[in-house]
């Protein structure tokens, strides 16, 4: 893309064009765009509801779609399975060829609440009762993997954003109070950051999820989650707003805000933080896997979203038995969404970083081309 | 005395940590309408006197005894939240650099209504007007274009027109130029200088000029306050110092000023 460069040409529109010129982070911005907007519409993306289940198809493979049947081409369609034992006792899953169901694009479906509201049953694409479709799988209770890993994205793709961006605000505004006022107000909260960096991650997430009740709701438990990772994310953000801010608060426009007797909480709001912004979208977007791994790391010990209801995290945890994995390896599939999500927003936010910071603007964005 | 708009009586600065003084027992005093303009080399504590006036002294340093009056108040021992009321509002400050001292982030036009604000004196759409109006008044051309740019497209003599709507935008009765020319060519300050003339007579302004640049102290300046090392040295009309500078350091300054 090229940009006339004129005179209200923006330093972050600048920054943006140097953006597009990285390939593999634009890729990855897509990567993600297609992913939010897939669990956005997870109702009609997924064939299934994440809570139908089907006692008789545990742990059935991944479904074929058809072409052909007997040589001759046809519309889309999949085999009938029916459950068998082999001679170890062992289940096995045969496709039994003398039934067919082709598959049926916006048709009526499992029932759902598109965005909590609009009632609906249409799906993107299903088969026709009693044949099924797993497109990745079915887990232990015969549910279809794709479509769990559908409304597990609503979970967790959502708790990274939510959580970075309660804990962005609290960040911005210690880092930004403690930098601009320094002094006492300054030690105080800045050892405040220091000790909720200084015990390790994961097991402050243990003891303050342990420190609420076992007995909530999922939606409960969601804004726990989201509460518990937003209070050990600020910290780090905080002590490096804090630095800027001291820096930025002996700037003469600064000074001068405040002869023109502006007030302090409007300072730091209009006059301090928004000149920390380039630092702090590169921030964002680096600290969104931490969220996305420490939700998957709480649901997947049980400790985060519970079933019937889907997460990534919560879905691996049936993936924690080596023989299960060796038994039916696609319960493995979140584990490749996880990975290809945080790989996203790792490159895309390392990408901002490039372009934002102006230091390595005179670089030649070399690897990304 | 009855007039007297900002009158400073014996005021000490010093470095908080040695105790090192910076200004010892300076006094001088502004009546409304007139131009105070405070000289003196580098060094001399001028910059420091405008700082202590607004309460806007570095952390490094502490205001060591004096009072400074403002319309009879004691502004040095005020609440910073009662101060707040008073910057702005009451004293106007400008300074040397108007390309720092203006927030590259926002619009000319913001920042103005931004002040307008601050003192509860307008909003939204009557504010916008009065920002152009300001502009106007500081002889900014086609000032609703200047509202709506940024400041690094406008020039330096531009920039520091803006930067003086700023400091008259909530109608202050006194205001602090430190060095508001020393950063500009020899043709733009004259402009400048015709502009405080300007506004001094249209709104009345009182003016506390610091510079070093004895020029532009005899152009603008009724009265003279000269310094040295901290201290008043001399003061009095400005035509008497320029035409009979008494202290050795004056006669100095008058006779560079000559070279």
């Amino acid at each position: 893309m090229i940009l006339k460069v004129n005179r209200s040409t923006s330093e972050l529109q600048l920054a943006w064009c140097r953006f597009l010129r990285n390939r593999r982070a634009v890729v990855c911005l897509w990567v993600l765009a297609v992913l939010y907007t897939g669990v956005l519409f997870a109702d009609l993306i997924a064939p299934y509801s994440f809570r139908t289940e089907g006692r008789d198809m545990s742990y059935c493979p991944p479904t074929a779609v058809h072409f052909f049947h007997e040589g001759r081409p046809q519309a889309p369609f999949v085999y009938g399975v029916r459950l068998a034992f082999d001679q170890y006792h062992g289940r096995v899953y045969e496709i039994d060829r003398s039934r067919r169901y082709p598959l049926k694009f916006f048709a009526a479906g499992d029932e759902y609440r598109l965005f909590g509201m609009v009632p609906g049953r249409l799906r993107l694409f299903t088969v026709e009762k009693p044949g099924r479709i797993y497109l990745l799988g079915a887990d232990s209770r015969g549910r279809d993997v794709f479509s769990r890993i559908v409304y597990g994205g609503q979970v967790s793709l959502t708790i990274g954003l939510v959580g970075v961006a309660i804990s962005f605000t609290i960040g911005l505004l210690v880092g930004g109070v403690a930098g601009y006022f320094g002094g006492r107000l300054d030690d105080v909260l800045m050892r405040l950051c220091e000790m909720v960096m200084m015990v390790p991650g994961f097991y402050l997430l243990l003891a303050l999820r342990a420190a609420l009740p076992d007995n909530l709701t999922s939606l409960q438990v969601y804004c726990a989650i989201i509460v518990i990772l937003s209070f050990i994310g600020w910290a780090g953000l905080a002590r490096v707003i804090r630095g800027m801010c001291l820096s930025l608060r002996e700037r003469d426009y600064v000074l001068v805000a405040r002869t023109l007797g502006v007030s302090q909480g409007r300072i730091i709001l209009t006059h301090i933080l928004p000149h920390t912004v380039s630092y702090s979208i590169a921030a964002v977007m680096l600290s969104i896997p931490g969220y996305i791994l420490g939700e998957s790391a709480l649901s997947m010990i049980g400790l985060g979203i519970q079933d019937p209801y889907a997460s990534w995290g919560n879905m691996l945890s049936e993936a924690m038995s080596i023989v299960r994995i060796q038994f039916a390896p696609w319960i493995m599939w979140p584990a490749f969404f996880i990975f290809i999500s945080i790989a996203c927003f790792n490159v895309v936010g390392d990408a901002l970083r490039d372009v934002l910071d102006p230091l390595v603007q005179g670089r030649e964005d070399g690897d990304g081309r | 005395m009855g007039d007297d708009l900002l009158s400073v009586r014996g005021l000490n600065v010093r470095l908080s940590e040695t105790g090192r003084m910076l200004l010892r027992e300076v006094s001088l005093d502004v009546t409304a309408g007139s131009v105070v303009a405070v000289v003196g080399g580098s060094g001399s504590g001028k910059t420091t006197l405008g700082n202590a006036l607004l309460g806007i002294l570095p952390p490094a340093m502490e205001l060591a005894g004096g009072e400074i009056l403002f319309q009879g108040r004691d502004i040095g021992k005020l609440k910073s939240d009662e101060l707040r009321r008073i910057r702005g509002r009451h004293i106007g400050m400008v300074f040397q650099e108007p390309v720092s001292a203006l927030d590259p982030v926002y619009k000319i036009g913001f920042q103005i209504i931004e002040t307008l604000q601050a003192h509860g004196l307008c909003a939204g759409e009557s504010a916008r007007l009065r920002a152009r109006e300001l502009l106007q008044l500081c002889g900014v051309p086609d000032p609703q274009r200047i509202a709506e740019s940024y400041p690094f497209e406008l020039s330096g003599g531009l920039r520091q027109r803006a930067m003086i709507a700023l400091a008259i935008a909530a109608g202050p009765s006194l205001v602090i130029a430190d060095e508001p020319t020393s950063s500009l060519d020899v043709v733009l300050q004259a402009r400048v200088i015709e502009l405080f003339r300007d506004l001094r007579k249209r709104l009345g302004l009182s003016l506390l000029l610091i510079t070093h640049d004895l020029g532009v102290a005899r152009a603008l300046a009724d009265e003279l306050v000269v310094m040295c090392q901290g201290e008043i040295v001399e003061r009095g009309p400005a035509v008497e110092i320029f035409s009979r500078p008494v202290h050795p350091y004056t006669r100095e300054l008058v006779a560079a000023e000559d070279l």
